[in-house]
């Protein structure tokens, strides 16, 4: 089936999905689960062909006149991801169904509803070859997400999360999209194919580094890259459903992924790879040390995770084909074992009610099941053999051995594992067969809703390890030559023999061991300390978010502080200096004294005497003084229309001031007269300052205006067409009821509304009715 | 307020400048003048026979309500538009009639007409409105 | 001639400003009025000042003579007079409604929405 068809098929199933979740009752999640398992097996269908080294490229337009179309393309590294998210979203769905038996119908439905939704913006965005495409699709996994952080909306702590997740993982879109931007600026194209195509091209663009740090940006905040390593563990407010698929299995990769994409782009930028490599290297380390102090049982599985996405940005920048195999054997095993710890954390939680992670011990007693995934998961997680985790780890170290960096991400990569050793055994030794006495009994017991998803995970894992031929002709080698560029041979088997890699492999264990047996009392001296809290938390999210609400306030204060004149000012003042800017940067060229014609006294007396009146209206304390001398003003232009050959002008002018003098002296009949005045004598000098240089803003422009060439095209139009088209001897009338008439009924029509609004203004409310008055 | 000179001036000056009003409407096509000015010189007339009689003198005159003579104006001109329409498919392009002694008549008038009886309206609104409860 | 006009014009708008910054709402209105009658001045100047006999075409002639003035600007300007006393006059009525509601014209003291608190620092306050 056609691949557009299936990202469309999901994105209207989501919409199915919530009826029948709504309607079919018990049986719901299991029909909705069909969605992802169709979608799972059609993909599956295609890995035959993919296997083969095929790509498989459709597309339609969407904006052909951007180039911007709906472009996707399969090849062995997005089949692999697809079928992580429509696999895992099938388990996902099942156990999210069990998860939230209790709830309301209601609330089940909308949270399945958005999981497909959450879904299908996956697959959009992993098939995507158009990169704008990617990016709409990108940016929908954002806002998806933070409806699924949300979800328990009632919990502060939840809608505060999300609220983080989505600026700190939207915020990173909009850069990522000002990278695509900056890509399609210099290629011309927005196809990832094509891009990948012509990458030296874009290696020699001037706009390189920022191409690179964009696109870095908004892959590192989507996969909690250091220095955003923050908000995933927050994100664990989400309900486990979410977090097992959101937060291991499917979201906090789309990083990883578009990384793998850019990889091969840029290859030949020695300072990418060194780049991933060493905020890999921090992002582990820290997430590492973080995961030690970590309380709660998912939060330490958070932490975990941020610290195998940083093992995954490195691996990504590492060279060599063994790094390539060893990112997608890595991406596989971690979705595998990741999501089944999740469940199983959330079985647990929701079974005792407790989160914390010491606060568990001895469930499986009753949660037996359960128990045997974990084990089976953990041991995945904690790379021993015979599991695929093994494997996936030995490759690890071989990648790192074999590339050109130096011996310190070696260094990383042994702590770092050995702490994920120990975490393994944490997060499934403690809570499920130590400490018994710590639970006396569980709230339910497992259901086969609850059980589906970590045990086929489980196994999974477990079988991809004994039989690894499995998955590595078809899935893993697919994947890792359409990372690296080229096709490679993997010979993904369990035992390679006596290596320096199986050596690192048993110091890991051995230290992880040391670990998880001291595990409690390191946690402790560990949660004494306090400068982690400091230094490594979201305090610097904070700072920016407080820091920006601050700024908004600040600003709104200073701009909107309900001073009437304030606004005036402000605009008054940017105008000025808009203007003035254009003129200064005009270079000064103006001609002011080209034209100017003999100085007529009449003319000059009139408007002396307009200028005079202006001056007084702006002086005077008295309204009426006000009103007649803005009426001089305007009956001195009536007059000048009248010299200047424009009787009808003068004529309107005339009745108008007329009419204005009528008007605004019935309303002045009813207000105080004397208006003192309402500025202090600094303001007014202020504004004197600004209405001066408003006027001289003003001066320069008709004086610079009048020396230009007037365009007498239209006039001559008019003159010529008025009387033989227009039958009329009065050109200016002619232009307003004939050439320009429907302006003219446009503005018949302010009139009209004007004056009938003054109409219902003005109308006489009796005194009962007066109850909004503030005064009497 | 009650000055019988200017009260019965008033009236004179109200017929005077009514006529001429709408003589200045009528010759606006070909000379200065024009609806707009026609209406405001209409709407004068009017303001002096509120300021001497006062208000419901005024209305008594007039006997239309001033905010039916705005939507009667915006009708005229809206309607003066609709024969372009038809003819010409253009609407507000103006259609003429001649006449064989050389006589046009043009929808020009029908939508100069329109303006007048909007601005005529809407500023008598303004002066009835504010010099109501004056006198 | 030009220079002088500029110079006027300029005045005027400067006059209308300082006016319009005022907190006293008739005086703010007032300085509209100048503004706009000012501005309307400035279109028809823009069409060229000087020639002095009326844009209107002589019995016998098809097209305007050569030394007519502009009527471009003035077709703009007609209008725009008429609109521009329209919105002086509502502006009018509305601040003597609001002299009836409040009892008062100084802006400052016109500060019933502002009064309600500002949705920003509500926003604020509840994070």
């Amino acid at each position: 089936m056609s691949l557009i068809a299936l990202i469309f098929i999901s994105l209207i199933g989501s919409l199915v999905a919530h009826r029948v979740a709504l309607y079919a009752g018990k049986a719901g999640p299991w029909l909705v689960a069909l969605l992802p398992a169709f979608l799972f097996f059609s993909f599956l269908g295609h890995a035959g062909a993919i296997g083969t080294g095929e790509v498989i490229f459709e597309r339609i337009d969407w904006v052909p006149s951007l180039g911007i179309g709906l472009g996707v393309r399969l090849d062995g590294f997005s089949l692999l991801f697809t079928l992580l998210i429509t696999g895992i979203g099938t388990l996902v769905t099942l156990y999210a169904g069990a998860y939230f038996a209790e709830y309301p119908a209601k609330k089940r439905a909308m949270f399945l509803f958005f999981i497909i939704l959450f879904m299908s913006a996956m697959l959009g965005t992993v098939l995507a070859d158009d990169l704008i495409m990617m990016f709409v699709f990108w940016e929908m996994t954002s806002v998806t997400s933070f409806m699924l952080i949300g979800f328990e909306a009632t919990k502060p702590e939840a809608r505060k999360a999300a609220l983080q997740s989505l600026l700190v993982t939207a915020g990173g879109g909009l850069s990522l999209f000002a990278g695509i931007l900056l890509i399609g600026m210099t290629l011309g194209t927005f196809s990832l194919s094509e891009v990948a195509l012509r990458a030296d091209e874009l290696v020699a663009s001037p706009y390189l580094a920022a191409i690179i740090v964009l696109i870095l940006g908004g892959a590192f905040t989507k996969s909690a890259q250091f220095p955003f390593h923050f908000w995933l563990p927050n994100a664990m407010a989400a309900p486990t459903p979410a977090s097992a698929y959101l937060h291991s299995a499917t979201m906090v990769k789309l990083g990883v992924y578009l990384l793998a994409r850019f990889d091969s782009i840029f290859a030949s930028v020695p300072a990418f790879g060194l780049t991933l490599v060493a905020f890999g290297s921090a992002t582990m380390l820290i997430a590492a040390f973080l995961a030690l102090r970590a309380i709660g049982y998912k939060g330490v599985l958070a932490q975990s995770t941020v610290a195998s996405l940083g093992i995954l940005v490195m691996l990504i920048g590492l060279d060599g084909y063994v790094a390539s195999v060893a990112t997608v054997g890595f991406i596989l095993t971690h979705a595998l074992y990741k999501a089944a710890l999740f469940f199983c954390a959330g079985t647990a939680i929701h079974a005792t009610g407790i989160t914390r992670l010491r606060g568990l011990g001895g469930l499986a007693r009753f949660l037996p099941f359960t128990a045997a995934a974990a084990a089976l998961a953990s041991l995945s997680m904690a790379g021993l053999p015979p599991f695929i985790g093994f494997i996936s780890k030995e490759y690890l170290f071989e990648a790192q051995l074999e590339s050109s960096m130096n011996w310190i991400p070696v260094l990383v990569a042994v702590l770092v594992n050995a702490v994920m050793v120990a975490v393994a055994g944490a997060v499934s030794l403690k809570p499920f067969f130590f400490n018994r006495e710590r639970i006396e009994s569980v709230k339910h017991g497992e259901t086969l809703g609850l059980l589906v998803g970590p045990l086929i995970l489980a196994t999974l894992g477990t079988l991809f390890g004994i039989a690894p031929w499995l998955v590595a002709q078809s899935l893993v080698q697919p994947a890792a030559s359409a990372l690296y560029g080229s096709p490679i041979d993997v010979s993904f088997s369990l035992w390679h023999g006596l290596t320096p890699m199986l050596a690192l492999s048993a110091l890991v264990v051995a230290l992880g061991t040391a670990i998880v047996v001291y595990w409690d009392r390191l946690h402790i001296a560990l949660r004494r300390m306090r400068w982690p809290d400091r230094l490594l938390g979201d305090k610097g999210y904070h700072a920016v978010f407080d820091g920006v609400i601050g700024a908004a306030n600040g600003s709104t204060r200073f701009f909107q502080n309900g001073d009437q004149r304030r606004y005036t000012l402000i605009v008054a003042i940017a105008t000025i200096a808009l203007i003035g800017w254009a003129y200064f940067r005009s270079g000064g060229n103006f001609a002011i004294l080209a034209t100017g014609g003999p100085i007529l006294i009449a003319p000059t007396a009139l408007l002396i005497l307009a200028v005079a009146g202006a001056v007084a209206a702006a002086r005077t304390q008295s309204l009426i003084t006000a009103v007649v001398a803005v009426g001089i003003v305007g009956y001195v232009s009536a007059l000048l229309f009248l010299m200047n050959g424009a009787p009808d002008l003068a004529l309107t002018q005339f009745s108008v001031e007329t009419l204005v003098v009528v008007v605004i002296m019935a309303v002045l009949v009813r207000l105080p007269t004397y208006a003192p005045s309402t500025r202090t004598a600094g303001e007014r000098r202020i504004d004197i300052g600004v209405s001066a240089a408003f006027a001289l803003l003003v001066f320069v422009g008709l004086a610079t205006m009048t020396a230009e060439p007037l365009d007498m095209r239209l006039t001559e139009f008019f003159s010529q067409r008025s009387l033989t088209e227009a039958y009329g001897h009065n050109v200016v009338n002619v232009v307003i009821v004939d050439f320009r008439a429907l302006d003219t009924l446009g503005e018949i029509a302010v009139v009209g509304f004007a004056t009938l609004a003054v109409w219902g203004l003005l109308r006489r409310r009796r005194p009962a009715n007066a109850t909004l008055a503030r005064k009497g | 307020m009650s000055s019988i000179i200017f009260s019965a001036m008033a009236r004179l000056f109200f017929w005077a400048m009514l006529a001429v009003s709408i003589f200045i409407l009528y010759r606006g096509h070909d000379e200065p003048g024009g609806g707009f000015v026609g209406g405001l010189v209409a709407a004068c007339s009017v303001a002096i026979l509120a300021l001497a009689d006062g208000v419901p003198s005024a209305r008594g005159m007039i006997r239309v309500h001033p905010v039916i003579l705005v939507g009667i104006g915006l009708v005229l001109a809206i309607v003066s538009g609709l024969p372009g329409l038809v003819l010409d498919a253009s609407f507000l392009t103006h259609q003429w009639l001649e006449f064989p002694n050389g006589f046009k008549l043009g929808t020009t008038m029908i939508f100069d007409l329109g303006v007048y009886l909007v601005v005529f309206g809407g500023f008598l609104s303004l002066v009835f409105r504010l010099y109501e409860e004056v006198s | 001639m030009n220079l002088v006009y500029a110079a006027a014009l300029a005045a005027l708008m400067g006059c209308g400003l300082y006016m319009l910054l005022s907190r006293q709402v008739v005086r703010i209105i007032l300085g509209i009025a100048l503004i706009s009658a000012a501005v309307n001045f400035v279109i028809f100047f823009a069409g060229r000042i000087g020639a002095s006999v009326p844009p209107l075409i002589i019995e016998g002639e098809t097209a305007l003579g050569p030394d007519t003035a502009n009527p471009l600007p003035q077709a703009l300007v007609l209008t725009a007079i008429v609109i521009g006393f329209s919105l002086v006059a509502f502006a009018a009525a509305l601040a003597l409604k609001t002299y009836r509601e409040t009892g008062t014209l100084d802006t400052r003291e016109l500060g019933d929405a502002e009064a309600l608190g500002s949705p920003y620092t509500k926003e604020a306050s509840s994070k």
